[in-house]
C-alpha cells in the first residue's frame, strides 16, 4: 500500500496496483505524471483520479460504458506505443466527468478518454480525432 | 513567425509532402485543403483548448455520498 496526502479525504492508502503513470500528464495539467485511481464504491460507476503529489489536484471520472453502451473509438499506434503496446486485456477506460445540480446536468468528456494499461500501469488521455464525440456529452441521455 | 498573402486557389507546401490550398473565402470564414501524409496528424486548436477546460472542471470537489444518491434514485426510476 501506498500513502498519499489528499484534499478530499485527507491521508488515505491506496494499493501499488491503482497507481499509474501518465509520462505525458492530462491537458492542462502536463506537470502531473502520476495518478492513483481512486474508487471509494466499487458499484458506482464513479471513481476519482487522483494526483500522487498535488493533495489538490482530483478529478471525478466515469466509467462511459454505464451510461454509453456502444461507446467505442479506435487507438492510434502511437497511442498504443506510449501505453506500452497495449492489448485489450489490459485496457481500462474512464472518462472526466463535470458534476452539475442533478446527474442530468452532468457532462462527461467522450472526445479524449483516460486509456489505462492495467497491467504495466501507464495511463494517457488520448484524442479521438476521427471520431464526433464531444467533449460534453450529457451523462444521462434524453428521457432517462 | 512567417506571415504572408495567398489568393484562393493558391496552395502552399510545407516540407516536401504537405500541401495547403485555400479553396474558399466566405465572410471571414476561410475553407483551406490539406493534403498530408497519413503520419502527419491535423488538428483544429479549439479542442484542446476545449479538453483542458473539461479537465479543469472535472476537478470540482464532487460529494461522492450525493452522486450515489443520485445515481441510484435514478436506477429506481429506470426500472419503474
Amino acid at each position: 500500500m501506498v500513502k498519499l496526502e489528499t484534499a478530499t479525504w485527507g491521508a488515505i492508502e491506496v494499493a501499488e496496483a491503482d497507481i499509474f503513470q501518465f509520462p505525458d500528464g492530462l491537458y492542462g495539467m502536463e506537470e502531473q505524471t502520476r495518478f492513483a485511481l481512486v474508487r471509494p464504491d466499487e458499484e458506482l460507476p464513479f471513481a476519482y483520479l487522483q494526483s500522487t503529489t498535488e493533495p489538490g489536484i482530483c478529478l471525478l471520472i466515469a466509467d462511459p460504458f454505464a451510461f454509453y453502451r456502444a461507446y467505442e473509438f479506435d487507438l492510434s499506434e502511437s497511442d498504443v506505443a506510449k501505453l506500452d503496446r497495449l492489448t485489450p486485456e489490459q485496457t481500462a477506460v474512464w472518462v472526466t466527468m463535470t458534476a452539475g445540480e442533478s446527474l442530468q446536468d452532468a457532462t462527461v468528456n467522450l472526445l479524449a478518454p483516460l486509456v489505462f494499461n492495467t497491467e504495466k500501469r501507464i495511463g494517457r488521455q488520448v484524442v479521438l480525432h476521427d471520431s464526433t464525440y464531444p467533449v460534453k456529452a450529457p451523462l444521462m441521455k434524453e428521457g432517462k | 513567425m512567417l506571415v504572408l498573402k495567398r489568393r484562393i486557389g493558391e496552395a502552399l507546401i510545407i516540407g516536401d509532402d504537405i500541401e495547403i490550398v485555400l479553396l474558399e473565402k466566405d465572410g471571414d470564414t476561410v475553407k483551406v485543403g490539406i493534403e498530408a501524409p497519413k503520419s502527419v496528424r491535423v488538428y483544429r486548436k479549439e479542442i484542446y483548448e476545449e479538453i483542458r477546460a473539461a479537465n479543469r472542471s472535472a476537478l470540482q470537489a464532487t460529494d461522492l455520498s450525493r452522486l450515489r444518491r443520485q445515481f441510484l434514485a435514478q436506477m429506481k426510476k429506470g426500472e419503474n
